[in-house]
Formats: C-alpha cells, structure tokens, sequence
C-alpha cells in the first residue's frame, strides 16, 4: 500500500487506510481516486501534483 | 460573540418603537458585524481539525451562510481566477451583477460539492452528515427561536440582517480577484494558483479586523496556512486603498472602473494584453475596443 502527499499542505492519501470522511474506503489505491481529484485539505494541487512518500 | 450580538439586537427592537430608519440601521449594522463573523468562519473553515470546523458551522449559522465553507474552500480554492468560479468578479463586471451571479453560484457549487461527497459514502444528500444542513438547522433554530421570542415584527430585521452581511463577503469576494486570470497549460487545465492572481492590500485597519484576509496572495498561494504568517509582498497586484475604501469605491460601478481597470492592465504579467484579463464575456467587445490601445 502506498501514500501519496499534498506537496502545498502535507495532507497525505494512505491507501491502506482511505478517506473516510471523503468516501474512500480503505485498500482504495491512489490511482484508483477520481481523475479529478484534488487535495481535500488545500484544494490548489491536484492528483498530479500528489508525491509518493512512502510504501509498505 | 456574533449569537449575543444577533439576539440582543433583535431583542432592542422588540422593546423599542423604533422609526423606519432606527430599524433599518439597526439591522444594517447588526448584518455588517455577522459579516465579520462570516470572515472568521472563513478563517476557522481553512483549518483541519473538527473543533474548529464546528466553530466555523456555528459561526456561518448566524447569518445563514453554512455553505461558505466547502464552497470556498472546495470551490473558490480550486477555481479561482477562472471564468467558472462565481467568486472571482471578472473586468468590467459592476458589483451588483457580480452579487447577483455570486450568491447563487456559492449555493448551487456547494450543494453539488457536498453532494458528490455523500455519494461516495453511499448517503443521500439529505442526512445528517451533509456539513451544509448541520450549519443551515443551527440557522433556523437560532433565528426561529429570535421570531418566536421576538414576534414577526423581527422577520424583516433577520432578512436586512442576513443580506447585508452576505454583502459584506461579496464585497470582499469582488475586490479580490477583479479581472485576474490563471493561463491553461498545454493539457487545458488551468495553471497553479500564483500570487499574482490575487490583489492585495496591506492596511493596519483591515489587517486588524479582517484577520490578514488581505494578504491575499498568499492565503491563496498557501490556504491552509495560519492569518497570522500570512506574508505581504510588494511587487504583487495592490489595491489602491484598504479594503473598506475599496468596498465603497466598488460600490460606484463608475469609479470602480475607472480607478482598476487601468491598474489591471498596467500590472507586468498582463502589461494591456486582454487575453490575459478575466473579462466579462458581456463587456468583453466594448473593453477590447476601449482598450486597444494597450495592445
């Protein structure tokens, strides 16, 4: 599972654990979020813009 | 604060027999102090715990303004200085339209915001997770009760009161961004936020009662950073006074045009080229005409 994070906000995507609050359940891979996503915290960087920093 | 304010003017008006004019300057100025609240929501709404998230619910809820949030921050944020965001006031736009366009938009981009959201939770738009309603119950508890305390000689008071502190945000909205445009990159997306799409405006005044909010550059640049490191820059698009001097001046469409429209397209990274203004589609042949000179 990996985490991708905001490089504006440092809010971070762990996939093994999801979004709840924003309805991505846990084991939801990065590349699986909408292609429109956009950072929840920031919303000024989008899916692209997201760093990978960490896997297990 | 704002909740005591809202009731005990409420209450005043009720003990008192008030002239026409008592009564409405009474709801003006309460509605202007719920505006500030409106700008403290917007500060308590950027930051990422629930404690002041729920603060910025029950502080939006005295005006009835509890979609501000997620369409500011999931909205205005995301698209600013675009064409498709309501909150940005494009050239040539008066504030009275630009009120009339803001105001629904806010509503309708939130509901759909939150509402994509709740999809994803596989809950329907109305249930009690829907951020919007939880602020909107707070609002019809509050000033129901303020028309059951007070009879229904105080609906006119809530109604003024609620409108001219939405006012007071579109002011803000209107002078932030006027004509500012963010250029699409090769793929059709519009470019990063810069601080160059912001107008700024550094007075000891507006910093003190508006939480930095005119450090507008770098709100935008950094959203979730703290009003008080927001930073002021000196070679970035500036207003020409603070913001209440610009709310009035925006209030004269004439004035408005005449004192920005020229400092718009002086600004370095648009230097008279109006492809590189946000410009009201409606204006936009009178403006390329009226400026061509700057081509």
């Amino acid at each position: 599972m990996t985490k991708h994070q905001c490089p504006e906000c440092a809010y971070t995507y762990d996939a093994s654990i999801g979004d709840e609050y924003e309805g991505y359940l846990p084991g939801t891979l990065f590349k699986d979020l909408p292609d429109d996503f956009f950072c929840p915290d920031c919303s000024v960087r989008f899916k692209i813009d997201f760093i990978e920093v960490d896997s297990i | 604060m704002h909740f005591i304010v809202l009731i005990a003017a409420a209450w005043w008006i009720s003990i008192n027999q008030l002239d026409w004019w008592g009564y409405l300057s009474l709801s003006i100025v309460a509605g202007n102090i719920s505006g500030l609240g409106i700008n403290t929501g917007h500060e308590l709404g950027h930051k990422k715990g629930k404690f002041e998230k729920t603060l910025a619910k029950l502080v939006l809820a005295v005006p009835f303004y509890g979609h501000f949030t997620i369409d500011h921050n999931q909205g205005h944020h995301r698209d600013v200085a675009t064409p498709i965001d309501g909150s940005s006031s494009r050239m040539g736009e008066n504030f009275y339209a630009f009120v009339c366009r803001e105001i629904p938009a806010a509503i309708t981009r939130s509901f759909k915001t939150e509402n994509i959201r709740l999809q994803r939770r596989k809950q329907d738009f109305l249930c009690f997770d829907n951020q919007i309603f939880q602020s909107y119950v707070i609002s019809t508890i509050l000033q129901g009760s303020i028309i059951v305390m007070f009879g229904l000689q105080i609906i006119p008071f809530l109604f003024i009161h609620n409108i001219f502190a939405w006012l007071q945000l579109s002011s803000a909205n209107y002078i932030e961004h006027y004509g500012l445009l963010r250029q699409k990159d090769g793929l059709d997306h519009y470019e990063r936020c810069k601080p160059h799409h912001s107008w700024n405006s550094n007075h000891v005044f507006s910093n003190l009662v508006l939480f930095h909010l005119q450090r507008h550059s770098d709100h935008h640049t950094h959203p979730t950073r703290r009003y008080q490191s927001l930073k002021s820059y000196d070679d970035l698009p500036s207003l020409p006074n603070g913001y209440l001097g610009c709310y009035l001046v925006a209030y004269i469409p004439w004035l408005w045009f005449y004192i920005m429209d020229k400092k718009l397209l002086k600004l370095s990274h648009i230097n008279g080229d109006l492809s590189k203004v946000n410009l009201d589609p409606r204006k936009k042949m009178t403006l390329i005409k009226k400026y061509q000179e700057y081509n």
